[in-house]
């Protein structure tokens, strides 16, 4: 067989798996839908689904559908956004989580939920344009520190981890100044969960997040050649400054959507994109889809065993997602074989 | 074909580049020699816009080139690296396919696969195409990385040290490649080389560089006498002129 049938041949194995793992993510949010404190088999939750009334319709489409969609964007948005993060920054180990993005993503919702009247009409929007602020602003941090050579991606992760405990002291700090209902509000949000979602935080966590997307996967090949060298991306018609800069832009809009109105949800964007590569391999344009469906039945999963493990409490979520990506982290700390980046 | 007008470049506050005139025609090897640290690949960076100069222009067929985008430049000048990016964990044509970047948009075309295969073929890679380019020596890598060059098909080829690992048989062979088609389709080579022999006998023209500054900028023969080479490498030299090209062996260094 000539080479470019057999590289097309790959490349069809390539699609088959990203099929494979867009099935995995629908039976992860069936599975979803159908288990709760009260569970249901698929077919029942199949008629519940199309009936317009009854209980289990009730239960079905205001509790779970919304709680499954948040899931997907989130669990998709995190993991795109540490794909990129990975590649613009050329470390394995870095995501929203690892970088304190997500914590600046974090103090930003904290401050607007503590400055704003509970019932003030648009706080939604406020939380999230706080939270995308703060995202921005650890984001940037890590960029310039990313510019002083000195720095290894061990040492990257670092610095990551004191702007995290930076956010997150001054986090405290609001809960140990706020009042009782605020602090209720707060500590909830530490958890990570899905339960307080409605269409009104989908709407906008689904433009924060679906918006950027498409330009990133626009950009595969040039994140491919990023994450190998700057010099033969800008030789090959890269316009390396603005890839890097737009990129994180972008990632940091998508973080900020995917945690604003869900809490710190750990690990799902460093550990999908690992998943992804050891299954399809470092391209990124299959990179960039299978780590979003990775992400989301991730989370999808995370947010299912939550709800079934201890009935009738719900574990929240970021709970759950720290007890899966803490040791596969270790895994990955210790796994530094030639196949990683060094 | 290019032109490179006064060009200087500085670290910091040193200046690794002074005042670098050169001009290269269609058809033409213009090899660059000099010590280590004599600012060959700060030259080279220059000329692809790697790094931007601090002074001076580079004009590539009569097109200042910071005029021109990247994205339009990678059509016109393609770059290898001295040194090969060591964490590139992706398959061999993948590499190869992304000397086609300039013209891909987000899928590549029949036309970018074709050409891919078709290098593939012309450098036997066959085996080692759909292995992880990670895998391979340091010599398969730097082939790999021509083979790229190879498939942006550019007018201007800037090689820094192209055959710096490669054994015997190959370094002949890439050369004798980029003879070919620098002849044949009418192109531009700038090639930083350490190896003098190589320089001699591929080169139209050869510049000298000494501390960031044309030494000498001329013909192989009237470039590789013993005195320039005893200035500025500090070595003393037989030269050969018996076949049809220059030989040089080094006899020792002088203080
Ligand atoms: N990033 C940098 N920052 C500061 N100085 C640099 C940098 N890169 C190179 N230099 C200096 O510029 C000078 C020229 O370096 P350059 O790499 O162009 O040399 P070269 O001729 O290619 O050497 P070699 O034969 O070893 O490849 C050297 O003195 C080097 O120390
Ligand atoms: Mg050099």
């Amino acid at each position: 067989m000539n080479i470019s049938n057999k590289y097309k041949k790959n490349i069809k194995k390539k699609i088959l798996l990203l099929s494979f793992l867009l099935l995995v993510m629908v039976i992860a949010a069936l599975t979803g839908i159908s288990n709760g404190i009260e569970s249901f088999d698929f077919k029942k939750s199949f008629i519940a689904f199309f009936s317009d009334a009854g209980l289990q319709h009730k239960i079905i489409w205001e509790l779970r559908v919304p709680r499954i969609v948040m899931a997907i964007l989130t669990g998709s948005g995190l993991a795109v956004a540490g794909t990129v993060f990975q590649a613009i920054l050329k470390n394995p180990l870095a995501s929203p989580y690892t970088l304190g993005t997500a914590s600046g993503a974090g103090f930003g919702a904290v401050i607007a939920i503590f400055l704003l009247d509970a019932d003030f009409l648009y706080k939604d929007y406020f939380v999230a344009g706080s939270a995308f602020f703060f995202t921005m602003l650890s984001s940037l941090i890590i960029l310039s520190i990313a510019k002083i050579k000195i720095f290894t991606n061990e040492t990257m992760i670092l610095a990551g981890i004191a702007i995290m405990f930076l956010f997150s002291s001054l986090s405290s700090l609001f809960q140990y100044l706020g009042t009782m209902e605020q602090v209720n509000e707060i500590v909830f949000w530490f958890f990570g969960s899905l339960s307080k979602v409605g269409w009104n935080e989908i709407g906008i966590a689904s433009v924060m997040i679906l918006l950027p997307m498409p330009l990133l996967f626009k950009w595969s090949w040039s994140f491919n050649l990023i994450a190998a060298d700057d010099e033969s991306a800008k030789a090959l018609g890269i316009d390396v400054e603005k890839v890097k800069i737009f990129g994180i832009v972008c990632a940091s809009l998508i973080t900020a959507g995917a945690i604003c109105f869900t809490g710190v949800i750990g690990f799902i964007g460093i550990v999908s994109p690992h998943i992804v590569r050891m299954l399809i391999g470092y391209n990124h344009r299959f990179l960039l889809p299978g780590a979003a469906l990775v992400g989301a039945s991730l989370v999808l999963t995370a947010d299912t065993v939550g709800r079934i493990i201890l009935p009738p409490q719900v574990i929240p979520i970021g709970i759950v997602t720290s007890f899966i990506g803490v040791p596969f982290f270790f895994y990955l700390l210790m796994k530094r074989t030639k196949d990683y980046w060094r | 074909m290019l032109d490179i007008q006064n060009l200087f470049f500085k670290y910091k506050k040193k200046f690794v580049l002074n005042d670098i005139t050169l001009s290269i025609n269609k058809g033409e090897i213009l090899s660059v020699i000099g010590i280590n640290g004599s600012g060959k690949t700060t030259l080279l960076k220059s000329i692809v816009n790697i790094i931007k100069p601090t002074r001076g222009r580079v004009l590539i067929k009569g097109r200042d080139s910071s005029k021109i985008s990247r994205l339009e430049r990678a059509k016109y000048i393609s770059y290898l690296p001295q040194n090969i990016p060591f964490k590139f964990p992706i398959t061999v044509f993948d590499v190869i396919l992304m000397g086609r970047m300039p013209y891909i948009k987000w899928k590549p075309s029949e036309r970018d696969i074709n050409a891919t295969s078709e290098i593939i073929k012309s450098m036997n890679f066959e085996d080692i195409a759909l292995k992880n380019f990670d895998h391979l020596s340091g010599g398969q890598k730097q082939k790999v990385l021509l083979a790229r060059l190879f498939v942006q098909n550019t007018d201007c080829l800037i090689l820094d040290e192209p055959t710096s690992s490669l054994d015997l048989k190959y370094q002949i062979q890439i050369m004798e490649m980029i003879k070919n088609l620098v002849k044949t389709q009418k192109k531009s080579a700038v090639i930083a080389i350490h190896d003098l022999n190589m320089a001699a006998r591929y080169s139209n023209k050869i510049i000298m560089l000494n501390s960031g500054k044309v030494f000498c900028f001329d013909r192989p023969e009237k470039v590789l006498t013993k005195e320039n080479i005893k200035t500025v490498y500090k070595v003393q030299t037989v030269i050969n002129n018996d076949n049809d090209f220059l030989q040089i062996s080094p006899i020792k260094v002088i203080d």
